[in-house]
């Protein structure tokens, strides 16, 4: 199912660095107020690599990406950024150091589409933001012709098209993505799974929280969230392989209204 | 000939109007908080241009380039001061309405000390232009040159907020701050910033208001805020280039009762605040599209 021109066969082989993980996840524990939502979360994603968390309804994936982003200040536990520690760090210091979140509202809403691409490259110098801004503009031709709308008047799948246009003009190392298929119809869900397999070649690690086993597709590793616990991460086929799990997520698949 | 007067006056009034609320709707949308201080520093604008003019000896104006840097100061250093506490605050809303409140009391108190109870006024002529003819009718020379100037400080904000990118950040955060975090704003900063900015048109608008307003006393700090309160309700809370259209709705409203019902006219701003509330809560410019 995976890419063969893809550089994954290449990740066997060991990198130069000690610690391959460009993104580590240790022992982290999140709260909603009282209300304890993740407990002790170990992910870790290298280089390149694309992990997909699944996961049911309310299980922790937007609550872990969150916090990931920096969005919530962690229990207990630490969030590792290429060899630094991040997890006292304010989201904008994250965004800065190229981990970007793709929030579920994903954009500016009162603000155009050309300055949601601007400030969408933010972190980036000013020419190196206009070649940026070039290169979305280039692979999300549908928003060229809209730059002077304002992204609160797109469609969904519009909206999310910018917001996965704007998160990529910051030229992440890490894109963090929540639901991107939230809303959308198939074949715009077919679109942005299109899309993200693009990235690959070059691309930044990518970090998706989804339902959609559609985009089980692009994942180099999977991790299932339940409870708020990691119950599994491994390879596609391992996961194929766990009946139990098997049957949640691709149980569903064949439930799902077409 | 009355009615054009009046609405010739709305306009001017309304573009002073539209720059004396558009610093509580700046800070209003960055910090999601009623600066209830906005009038005193107004009133402390008119103090300013009443220095000025008496012991300085200045065109009155210059009370505005004077007041630039130690308005941005002062009001960048008091919100980096306050603002990390009410970030901390269970409830930021309900302390800043009280800190803002304190603090408008201890301006008006400070003033009293200063400058006397007494109301204080500048001449018109000190402004050394000729008064102005429009259609016929010859409106006070105070009126255009206070018009003038403020919607000059418009532009130059509007300028400000749409081609710098500063600006760019301060309109991001008004439309939301955690996606601003996102993308790499730092949203304290631009939360300072825009509280010095917020400040300086404030003290700007108090130096015209000097004119416009009939002169300043320590006690007026209260009115204008609500005046102010009513210009951006008008033109939709956050929503800053709404503010100069509510401005004008505000300025030709009060011009034309004060022309043909004047003993009305003080309850203008309060019944054109009930109706906008009650009708458009989001402001005229609202748009259903805006909010879905
Ligand atoms: N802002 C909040 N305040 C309080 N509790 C919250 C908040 N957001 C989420 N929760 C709780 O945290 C738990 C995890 O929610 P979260 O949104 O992380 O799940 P999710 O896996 O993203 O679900 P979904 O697939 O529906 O998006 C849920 O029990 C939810 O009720
Ligand atoms: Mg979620």
């Amino acid at each position: 199912m995976a890419d063969p021109h893809g550089p994954r066969e290449g990740q066997a082989t060991p990198l130069p660095s000690a610690d391959p993980a460009l993104l580590r996840v240790e022992g982290l524990s999140v709260a909603h107020g009282a209300l304890q939502v993740l407990w002790e979360v170990d992910l870790h994603l290298a280089e390149g690599e694309i992990l997909v968390v699944l996961g049911a309804n309310g299980a922790g994936k937007s609550t872990l990406l969150s916090a990931i982003g920096g969005h919530l200040p962690p229990l207990g536990g630490r969030l590792v950024l290429d060899k630094v520690d991040i997890t006292r760090l304010p989201a904008s210091r994250r965004a800065r150091m190229g981990l970007i979140l793709m929030t579920e509202q994903g954009v500016f809403p009162d603000l155009s589409v050309g300055e949601n691409l601007r400030l969408g490259a933010w972190r980036l110098g000013r020419s190196e933001a206009a070649a940026s801004i070039e290169e979305a503009l280039t692979r999300f031709e549908e928003l060229a012709g809209r730059l002077r709308s304002p992204a609160g008047s797109l469609s969904g799948g519009q909206r999310k098209m910018l917001g996965l246009a704007k998160a990529l003009a910051g030229r992440p190392r890490v894109l963090v993505l929540d639901e991107p298929s939230a809303g959308l119809s198939p074949l715009y869900v077919k679109q942005v799974v299109a899309d993200l397999a693009s990235l690959r070649r070059d691309g930044p690690a990518v970090l998706l929280a989804e339902q959609n086993v559609a985009f089980l597709e692009l994942a180099d590793r999977v991790a299932v969230l339940e409870g708020g616990r990691v119950r599994f991460t491994g390879s596609l086929t391992e996961l194929r392989r766990d009946e139990a799990l098997a049957e949640a997520f691709f149980g569903l698949e064949g439930r799902a209204p077409a | 000939m009355l009615f054009e007067f009046a609405v010739v006056a709305g306009i001017l009034f309304g573009v002073y109007y539209a720059l004396l609320g558009v610093g509580l709707n700046l800070v209003f949308g960055v910090l999601q908080v009623v600066n209830l201080a906005h009038g005193d520093v107004v009133m402390l604008g008119s103090y300013l241009a009443f220095e000025a003019y008496y012991a300085w000896h200045l065109n009155p104006l210059w009370a505005v380039v004077i007041g630039v840097v130690p308005a941005l100061v002062a009001g960048g250093a008091l919100y980096a001061g306050v603002g990390p506490r009410l970030a901390r605050a269970a409830d930021p809303e309900m302390l800043s309405l009280v800190l803002f409140f304190g603090i408008s009391q201890i301006i008006e108190a400070l003033a009293t000390v200063a400058f006397g109870n007494n109301q204080r006024s500048v001449p018109a002529s000190s402004l050394g232009a000729a008064p102005l003819r429009i259609l016929g009718e010859r409106y006070p020379r105070d009126w255009w040159v206070v018009a003038g100037v403020s919607a000059f400080v418009l532009a130059a904000l509007f300028a400000y907020l749409y081609a710098s990118p500063v600006g760019r950040a301060t309109r991001a955060v008004m439309s939301s701050p955690r996606e601003s975090a996102a993308v790499g704003i730092d949203v304290r900063r631009v939360s300072v910033a825009t509280f010095g900015v917020g400040t300086f048109l404030a003290a700007s608008a108090g130096v015209l208001g000097v004119f416009l307003l009939g002169g300043v006393n320590p006690t007026e700090g209260v009115s204008i805020t609500v005046t102010a309160f009513a210009v951006i309700v008008l033109g939709g809370l956050g929503n800053a280039p709404g503010t100069v259209l509510g401005g004008l709705v505000f300025g030709l409203a009060t011009e034309l009762t004060q022309t043909y019902a004047s003993t009305w006219s003080g309850l203008v701003p309060y019944v054109l605040l009930l109706v906008v509330m009650l009708a458009r809560p989001k402001g005229l410019l609202s748009k259903s599209a805006r909010v879905a």
